[in-house]
Formats: structure tokens, C-alpha cells, sequence
């Protein structure tokens, strides 16, 4: 049950985007038309759960009994870059479809904060395997459902009368920041959901 | 002249993020309040500058197809060496720095540079474009913060500076106000830079 | 620190080694030539090819089902790297570029509301299709310039598109982004072949002359002074400037929308200063001309109509010659109007700038009796049209020993046959011959042919039966004697073989005018046509290239035009403007009708069938106009000076050569009174 909570603080309250802070670049840069913010978030949704996984075990299997915990930025930001290619190579083989799809992403999410970052606050935040992947999971979809509602608001925007100075990223980030503000509404969502479930 | 130019471009016409709009995150993250800002900034100077003079020297060693992975490895060394100099000497930054110091390795400025500059130039103009950029960089950060930081808590690096009767907007401090304010510094550089050039 | 350095080692070469296998492993096959192709292509991904991208273009032609000159983005450079990569060789396709045609911006234009919404032309032509009350006029909110991925378009200070034509690559990315028709892609040879349609801007002495000149284009040249523009805009859609000058009725003067003010804009006489400017510097402007082919088109009269053809022809890169009976060329320019009316030395001045576009002209030779359809065919001409015009076509019999053959083959003239019956002379009929239309007169003429020795007469008609004459109804007694009726119906083409015709198509045409492409084919020797003259006609090679029986051609007529106006015409015969294709009454309209038979040439030569008009500007066209013209300032009419010297100035109108035209000062001011019309739009500051 605790993973309801987990999901819907990581997607809703916590939201790596809006909250978090994680992954902006890309949130800005993909989210100009819908058809490209859709391919991104599934990109991101596919790489970072898989590298939330991976980096776990590095960080679990590896690192922890050598003693090189110093070293964790620089070991998950090779496996990521490494896997990112790895997976690349392998749908390429496997799913042309989805590789046509997500391909010209791929490159873009091995320098996304957001995939790094989310490895890095499964490790500090001492959460066990399942949780991380369903953190990973979660946290991507809310990534990806930020992308498109900003992508639907740009949408709209292409055609408004904007004033000058404002046009492009400008615009783009006020809307990012209104939409941070209505997810402001489920701050404590996530509590009285945990004392629901325990009563 | 050429070199100095090469230094001040970043301080306003290639300055980060505004112009060059990237390495939005930790712009957005750690701009709470000034001094945050100042702290981010510094470590993104070291890092940029000692990236680019090394990414430099390099820059006829590494073959072409695994640049970017090398460049990777060697800004994460040096995000490594910030991370333990600053977790050692200035926890109090660390602390609030949090995850963003590791996530250094991945702000596209500092993999642009190497990328767009440093491979491609002496090692002299490399950190003179790395020290420049750094320093546009902290400087946007700290003008940022503190913007944030008086609007949010009322205070300018920890001392009250607003009169004792204001109200703080506390969510300039949280995510809401670190896109807007962003935003509005972006359509005023436009608006500045537009009126400028007419 | 060993450690680390270890770790860092080992991470570094699993990494590696993995990518090394999974790069072996999961290695997919690529056609080199699809990544060739990627490469040589812009990259743009503009769609201008039809394909959602440049990869997957890549792999249609690495596929072979797109050619190697489908990016248009790329020119003829890309072309050719493309055709090296797969082999091919490639023909340079002719530059499309981006043409807008409102003159009028929103802001200049009659408005009906003040819009307000977002800024892109779909949304607002969403609310009652736009602001302005023009319905074809642009919107400029610059939904194209948003399309443009190449920067080759702007909206300019009065709120229209502008073109960058250095930019411009011809995607078309523009055209599917305009809700109003605004921006359109064509090409030169389009704009040589184009008719006006009524959801075009179009100002009303445009839709009137019947050649269609750009007539508020050219008064705005001669306003700026440009007189050489002027008069490349006029031979646009004019070959005898100078000529219409003298002699053109100047319809376009009679809808003027002065005449709501006070006089029409003396929109001849400023075409005839034009023209005589372009006479006194002794050089001839040429208009655009496509690169040549080797397609050879023999043109049988140089008349008006003859000459138009052959000149558009030229321009559109065929080889044109003009196959002419008379001493001269010209026509009934030359050989019917008076002189003191049309001077012989700016006629010839008009025709030597038709010819030095390309054109050959033999003259004292005759159809039928040097020459005729079949032998031009088989001396290598690709095409012969008949553009024998209104003047003298009648006897174009071939004498031959006992009797008078068709010199087009089985075509006759009514009258022609009405006149050799009477006088008793034998004409050569064979089995089964056709009456098209003809009225009453047909049936006479049917039973005069059956009498002649023809086994059965087939008449044709476009009307229904129930609107034909009794006499047609009874039909049982008709096939009785021999005479078979078809209504509603008429002759699309004709077939033979060497002299001889041998079969005829016909085309059902139901009550609403509509075309139901119902062909039947049935045999005939002989076409008889009701009108006083022969209808344009082309003929061209049966089979689309030279295909002999023993020394006969086989060969067969095009269709000239085809539009669908309701109740409007087609077939080779029948005009879809009843008294205009085939109207020599002025001779601007013989310039249009010998602009159309280029047209059908060169549709035929190219997309192998000719496409129909729909929306046809035409007299009787409904298009939107205007009833009143306000806020414009009355002045007068400039009239030439005429040099009075005997006090009696009529002589001056008399005869032209001492009736001077508009001097210069005289012509810029007159410019100056144009109104330059769009479709409902209008300069009021004039």
C-alpha cells in the first residue's frame, strides 16, 4: 500500500519537474510541439527506470563493499552513458518500431539531470530495490505528464498574441511556473492518503 | 584583446542561462537565496574552468567517437573533487547544494563548452572561456537568488534587508517562484537587449 | 586509492567490452545507400516530397519508388548527388517558387469586424473566415511565414506575405498552411498556362479582357516609370501589344470601376504607349522563357490565333512552325483590316517579336495541297494543330481528280458540303458518317448523305432529346432510313490512320452539364462540324509516339479545353463558352483561344491529359464585385493631343498614324488614375 503513496507523492507532490527541479533542460527544449514531448517522456519513462535499477545495483553490489561510495557520480554517470547507448544498440535490433520512435531522443536523456538525479535520491534516501524502481517509474511519469501539459500549453501559446520579449523560453517558463503552482495544491495529499490507508 | 574578449562574452552576450538558455536545474534549485546561488556558481567556475584547460590539453589525444564519454569522465572527476572539498570545508553549502553538486557532471553548459570551445582551443583561451562563463554564471545565480531571497524571505544573504513590517512571498522561494522569476529576467534581457539594438 | 583507480579501470573496460559485443550483436543491416541518400538530402525535413522526412524519402528512392528528383529543397545539386548515389540519371525539374496573390492587407482592406484572437490565420478565418470582407483575401497573421523552415517568407509593413525568392525552395509548406489560397506554388510554366478561377483576386478589367492581361500590374509600372516591366507584364498573357494597342475593343474599359466615378481608366491607350515605347527603342522585351525540348508542333495558319499558340509554345520550350497559306503572316490583321486602322509597320513589329522567341514560319504553303495532318505528322512534327482561325477556313477542301477529299482528314464543314452538293460536285463520304449538332439542318444534311452514299449518318447533339426538334423523336422511322440520333452527347476525338479517318469517341453528357466520362467509341469516316469554320483542333501521334502502317500515321486529336462551369461544354468541338474559344470577333479572344490550344499541347505532352478548370472566370461567372465605388475624387479622362492642322480634327481619329497617343506626361498622369482593383478591393486614395 505504502507504494500508492510513493507513486502519488512522486508523480503529484514531489514532482521531479515541478518540485524537484530535475530535468529542465529538456522540459523546455522538447516541449514546443505534443508529438515530440510524447516521444521524450516515454524515452525518459523506459531509460530511467532501467538505470534507476542498474545504478542501484552498482551502488549495492559494488561500491558499498569496496568502500568507494565517494566514487558514485562519476560510476553512474559512465553506466548511464554506457547503458543509454546499450539500449540504443538493442532496440535498434529488437523493436524498430519503438526505436524510430524514441531514437533520436536516446542521446538527449544521458545528460538529462533527471535520470542521474533520480539514481542519486534512491541511494540517499536508503530505499530498497522495489521502492527505487517504482520511484524511477513514478517519478518518470510525472515528468512525462508535466511535458505534455506544458507542451499542450506551448501549443496554445504558438498562437496567442504574446508580447515580444516574452516569446520562446520566457513564456515557456512563467507557464512551468503556474503549473508548478497548481501542483502546489497536493502538497499533503500523501499524508492524510498514508493515515487513510492505516486506518 | 582577442583573449579578453574571449573572458567577457560570457559575462553578457553568451550569458548563461540567459542567453545561452541551459543548465536550467540547478539555476532553478539552488537560487533559494543568494548566498546558495554564490556557492553554486563558484563550484560551477572550478569545474568549468578546470574541465575546459584539461578537455584542452587533450584535445588531440582523445579520438573523436568517445569525446563525449571522455569529456563526461573528466568533468565528473572534477565534480567528485568539489563534492568531497565541499562536503570537508563548507558543509553548511553542501548541505543545501544537496544533489545538485553531483548533478554538475550533467549541466549542459559545462559539456558545451568542452564540446563547442575547448576542444577546438589553446588551453589559455580554454580557461579564460571557462572563467568567463563561470563567472556570468555565478553572477546570473546570485543576482537570481538574491532577487528570490528578498522577495521570499525578506533577506539578502542571511541579513535582513526589508523593512520588519513586509510580508515575504514565501513561494518565490519554492519551485512556483524560481520559474517565474526566471521567466521575467528572460523577457526583460529580451526587451533590453531589443531596445538596445533599435 | 589503488582502489578506486581499479574500480574506475574495470567500470571503464566492462563498459566498453559491452558496448563492443551488444554493437556486434545487435548490429542491423543498413543499405549504405539509404545512409548515402540521408547524407546527400538537405536534411530539412520540410515534407515538400511528400515524405513525412528525409529518411524516409531516403528510403523510398534507395527503394525505388520515389525518383531521385523528388526534393525539392534541394534543387538540381541534390538531385544529381542522388542520382550519382543510386545511379540514375536526372533531369533538372523545373524551380517551383512560392507566389502570394492579395494586394490588399488587412488594415487597406474593407473590413467587416476587428479581430482580436490569436494571432494564426486558422483561427481566424474560424470566426465567419476572417476579418476582411474580401473572402479570398489574406488574413496576414502570417500562418506561412510560421510553416516557412527555410526564412523565405515575411509579413511585410501592410500586412502581406512577401517572398524571398533567394530562399525559397518550393516545399509547398506555405500553401498547406494558408486557410485562404493566398500562397500558392507555381511554377513559370504554370503561370504561362494558368486561367483565372473565381476564388482568385481578380480586379474587373482582368476578368474582361478576354486574354486576361495583369492590367492594374502594368498601369502600376508605367505609374513608377518601369515602361519595360509594363510591357513584360502585358506579353504575360499578350503577344500583340502593340496591335491591341491600335485595334482591341478594350472591353476591360467598360468595366472599369471608374466608370462608378466618372470615365474609364484609358487602359488601352496606356497599353499602346507601352507598346510604342517598347517600338521606338527598336528591342524586344522578352518574357520568361522555359529551357527547350525537342517536341516539334506544327501550326497550320498564321493568323492571331496561329501566332498566340506558337508564341506560347516557344515559351513553354517546344519547337513551334508556322505553316502559312498567305505571302505573309498576320492574318486577318494583315489581310482584312484596314490599314489606316492597324499599320503595317507595327503589326510587323508585333510578329517579329513573336518569332524571335523561337518560332519558324514557312509561308505560301497550303493544307491540302502541300502539306497535310498526316505527312507534318509523319516528317517528325509531334504535334499539328489547326489554327485556322475565322478568316477563309471555309475551303479547305483537297481537289482531286473526280472528286473533293477532307484535307484534315473526314472533316468537313457543313456549309462546305451543303455548297458542294448543290453545285453537284462529288465529295468522298465512305460509309458512315457523323453530323455533329447542326440543328434542323442536320437532318436535311443526314438524308443529302445518305442519298451521297453513305450507309449510315449518325447525328450527334449535346442537347437532350426532348429539347431536340420533333422530327429527331421519332427514331425508329430514322434508323429505318439509315440515320441513327444520339442526344445528349458529343464528339470527344478522332481516329485514323493516314488519310483517313476511321473511328470517333463520344462522350455522354448528362442533363446537369456535369462530365460522366461515359466514352463510346464508334466507327466513321467523316465528321461534319454545323459551324461556318473549323474548330481548333490538335493532332498528335496515336499511340503517344510515331507508330507507322506501312507509310500511314496513326493519329489522333486532344481535347483543346475542358472546364465544368453547369452546362458549360467539352469534347474537341463544342466551346465551354459559348461564341469565346472559338471567337474571332477581336483579337484578343483569338489570343486567348491560341493560348489554350498551347496549354492543351502542353498538358498533353506533359500529364498526358488535359485537366479540367473548375471555377473558371467567364463572362458569366458569378463573382463577387462591388456596386459603388466611394471616397475617390473625380478627374478627367486624358486624351491624346491631336496635331489639328486643318482645323479638322477628325482626320487624327481617322487615321491612326497621325493620331499620336498618349505622350508621356499625359500617360503617367492617366496611370495615376487606376484605382488598382483587387477583387473588392480598391485604392481610395486616388
Amino acid at each position: 500500500m505504502e507504494y500508492i503513496v510513493l507513486v502519488i507523492s512522486a508523480v503529484l507532490i514531489k514532482n521531479i519537474l515541478l518540485a524537484e527541479y530535475l530535468g529542465n533542460c529538456p522540459f523546455l527544449g522538447t516541449s514546443k510541439r505534443m508529438d515530440t514531448a510524447v516521444g521524450m517522456g516515454l524515452a525518459v519513462i523506459f531509460v530511467m527506470t532501467i538505470a534507476t535499477a542498474v545504478t542501484y545495483v552498482v551502488q549495492h553490489m559494488v561500491l558499498v563493499p569496496l568502500n568507494l561510495g565517494y566514487l558514485q557520480t562519476i560510476a553512474f554517470i559512465l553506466v548511464i552513458a554506457a547503458l543509454v547507448q546499450f539500449v540504443e544498440m538493442f532496440l535498434r535490433k529488437f523493436a524498430p518500431p519503438l526505436y524510430v520512435a524514441l531514437g533520436i531522443f536516446l542521446p538527449l536523456i544521458t545528460t538529462n539531470c533527471a535520470v542521474l538525479g533520480t539514481a542519486i535520491l534512491c541511494i540517499r534516501r536508503d530505499m530498497n530495490f522495489p521502492e527505487a524502481v517504482v520511484f524511477a517509474i513514478a517519478s518518470a511519469s510525472g515528468f512525462t505528464l508535466a511535458l505534455i501539459l506544458l507542451a499542450g500549453i506551448r501549443e496554445r501559446l504558438e498562437i496567442s498574441n504574446v508580447p515580444r520579449a516574452l516569446r520562446g523560453t520566457a513564456i515557456g517558463l512563467i507557464m512551468a511556473g503556474l503549473m508548478s503552482l497548481a501542483f502546489f495544491g497536493f502538497v499533503g495529499v500523501d499524508g492524510s492518503l498514508k493515515e487513510f490507508i492505516q486506518n | 584583446m582577442k583573449l579578453l574578449r574571449t573572458f567577457t562574452k560570457g559575462l553578457w552576450e553568451e550569458l548563461p542561462p540567459f542567453r545561452l538558455v541551459l543548465g536550467l536545474c540547478p539555476v532553478l534549485a539552488v537560487t533559494k537565496s543568494a548566498e546558495t546561488g554564490l556557492g553554486m556558481g563558484l563550484a560551477v567556475i572550478f569545474v568549468l574552468t578546470c574541465s575546459n584547460v584539461l578537455v584542452s590539453c587533450l584535445r588531440n589525444v582523445i579520438p573523436r567517437k568517445v569525446r563525449i564519454a571522455s569529456y563526461i569522465v573528466i568533468i565528473a572527476s572534477f565534480v567528485v573533487m568539489v563534492e568531497l572539498a565541499s562536503q570537508a570545508f563548507f558543509y553548511k553549502i553542501y548541505e543545501s547544494l544537496g544533489i545538485f553538486i553531483p548533478l554538475i557532471v550533467v549541466n549542459c553548459i559545462i559539456l558545451g563548452r568542452a564540446e563547442a570551445f575547448a576542444s577546438r582551443n589553446g588551453i589559455i583561451p580554454s580557461a579564460l572561456d571557462g572563467l568567463g562563463i563561470g563567472l556570468g554564471f555565478t553572477m546570473s545565480l546570485t543576482v537570481l537568488g538574491a532577487i528570490r531571497e528578498i522577495l521570499g524571505a525578506g533577506t539578502l544573504f542571511g541579513t535582513q534587508v526589508m523593512w520588519s513590517s513586509f510580508r515575504p512571498f514565501t513561494f518565490m522561494v519554492e519551485a512556483p517562484g524560481a520559474f517565474i522569476s526566471l521567466g521575467v529576467l528572460l523577457a526583460l534581457m529580451n526587451a533590453f537587449s531589443k531596445t538596445q539594438q533599435s | 586509492m589503488l582502489s578506486a583507480a581499479l574500480f574506475l579501470l574495470v567500470l571503464g573496460l566492462v563498459a566498453s567490452v559491452a558496448l563492443a559485443i551488444a554493437s556486434r550483436a545487435f548490429y542491423v543491416w543498413e543499405d549504405p545507400k539509404v545512409l548515402a541518400v540521408t547524407d546527400a538530402l538537405p536534411g530539412a525535413n520540410c515534407g515538400g516530397c511528400g515524405n513525412p522526412g528525409c529518411a524516409s524519402a531516403a528510403e523510398a528512392i534507395a527503394a525505388g519508388l520515389a525518383s531521385a528528383n523528388i526534393c525539392v529543397a534541394g534543387g538540381f545539386e541534390v538531385a544529381q548527388a542522388v542520382g550519382e548515389i543510386m545511379g540514375q540519371r536526372v533531369e533538372e525539374r523545373e524551380p517551383e517558387f512560392s507566389w502570394t496573390s492579395c494586394s490588399y492587407g488587412v488594415g487597406n482592406a474593407e473590413p467587416i469586424f476587428s479581430y482580436n484572437g490569436a494571432s494564426d490565420c486558422h483561427a481566424a478565418v474560424m470566426l465567419y473566415g476572417g476579418s476582411k470582407l474580401c473572402p479570398v483575401g489574406c488574413i496576414g497573421l502570417g500562418s506561412c511565414v510560421k510553416a516557412c523552415q527555410f526564412g523565405a517568407l515575411a509579413i511585410g509593413d501592410d500586412n502581406l506575405p512577401v517572398v524571398d525568392y533567394s530562399r525559397c525552395v518550393g516545399c509547398g509548406a506555405c500553401v498547406d498552411a494558408c486557410p485562404k489560397n493566398i500562397v500558392a506554388l507555381v511554377s513559370q510554366t504554370r503561370r504561362i498556362i494558368s486561367e483565372y478561377v473565381t476564388d482568385e483576386c481578380t480586379a474587373p478589367c482582368q476578368r474582361a479582357c478576354p486574354t486576361g492581361i495583369h492590367i492594374p500590374g502594368y498601369i502600376r509600372e508605367i505609374r513608377n516609370g518601369n515602361y519595360e516591366e509594363a510591357v513584360r507584364i502585358i506579353k504575360e498573357k499578350c503577344p500583340l501589344p502593340l496591335v491591341c494597342g491600335y485595334i482591341c475593343p478594350a472591353p476591360c474599359e467598360l468595366s472599369c470601376r471608374r466608370n462608378f466615378v466618372d470615365e474609364a481608366v484609358a487602359i488601352d491607350p496606356l497599353k499602346r504607349f507601352v507598346a510604342d515605347h517598347e517600338m521606338t527603342t527598336g528591342k524586344h522585351i522578352d518574357p520568361y522563357k522555359c529551357t527547350d525540348n525537342e517536341i516539334k508542333i506544327a501550326l497550320v495558319g498564321g493568323g492571331s490565333e496561329g501566332l498566340t499558340a506558337a508564341y506560347y509554345l516557344a515559351r513553354l520550350g517546344y519547337q513551334p512552325t508556322i505553316l502559312e497559306a498567305k505571302p505573309e503572316l498576320g492574318g486577318i490583321l494583315r489581310y482584312v483590316i484596314a490599314e489606316d486602322r492597324l499599320p503595317r509597320n507595327v503589326l510587323d513589329h508585333d510578329i517579329q517579336g513573336i518569332l524571335e522567341m523561337g518560332i519558324e514560319a514557312n509561308t505560301n504553303v497550303a493544307m491540302g495541297r502541300d502539306f497535310d495532318v498526316c505527312s507534318l505528322l509523319k516528317d517528325g512534327y509531334d504535334a499539328v494543330v489547326v489554327t485556322s482561325g475565322g478568316f477563309d477556313s471555309r475551303k479547305i477542301l483537297k481537289p482531286e481528280q473526280e472528286r473533293y477529299d477532307a484535307a484534315i482528314p473526314g472533316l468537313f464543314i457543313m456549309l462546305d458540303l451543303l455548297t458542294a452538293f448543290s453545285q453537284r460536285e462529288e465529295i468522298h463520304l465512305g460509309k458512315h458518317a457523323v453530323i455533329a449538332n447542326g440543328g434542323l439542318k442536320a437532318l436535311e444534311l443526314a438524308r443529302k448523305c445518305r442519298d451521297m452514299g453513305a450507309e449510315i449518318v449518325t447525328i450527334v447533339s449535346d442537347q437532350p432529346l426532348s429539347t431536340l426538334p420533333v422530327d429527331f423523336h421519332d427514331t425508329k422511322v430514322l434508323a429505318e432510313e439509315g440515320i441513327e440520333v444520339r442526344a445528349s452527347a458529343t464528339v470527344a476525338a478522332m481516329r485514323g490512320i493516314g488519310e483517313r479517318m476511321d473511328r470517333i469517341a463520344l462522350e455522354d453528357k448528362d442533363l446537369t452539364g456535369d462530365i460522366s466520362k461515359k466514352r463510346t467509341i464508334i466507327d466513321a469516316d467523316t465528321l461534319i462540324v454545323p459551324a461556318g469554320r473549323l474548330p481548333e483542333m490538335a493532332f498528335v501521334h496515336a499511340a503517344g509516339k510515331p507508330e507507322t502502317e506501312g507509310e500511314r500515321v496513326r493519329w489522333q486529336t486532344i481535347e483543346t479545353f475542358r472546364t465544368f462551369p453547369k452546362g458549360g461544354g467539352y469534347g474537341i468541338l463544342s466551346s465551354p463558352e459559348p461564341g469565346r474559344i472559338s471567337d474571332s470577333s477581336a483579337v484578343v479572344k483569338s489570343i486567348l483561344s491560341g493560348r489554350r490550344l498551347a496549354r492543351a499541347i502542353h498538358q498533353n505532352f506533359t500529364d498526358g491529359t488535359i485537366t479540367p478548370i473548375p471555377n473558371l472566370v467567364w463572362e458569366a461567372a458569378d463573382i463577387l464585385d462591388v456596386t459603388e465605388v466611394n471616397g475617390v475624387n473625380p478627374s478627367e479622362r486624358q486624351c491624346p493631343t491631336v496635331s489639328d492642322v486643318e482645323g479638322d480634327s477628325k482626320t487624327a481619329w481617322i487615321f491612326p498614324e497621325e493620331y499620336p497617343g498618349l505622350d508621356e506626361p499625359a500617360a503617367r498622369q492617366e496611370a495615376e488614375r487606376c484605382l488598382q482593383c483587387g477583387l473588392i478591393c480598391y485604392d481610395k486614395n486616388t
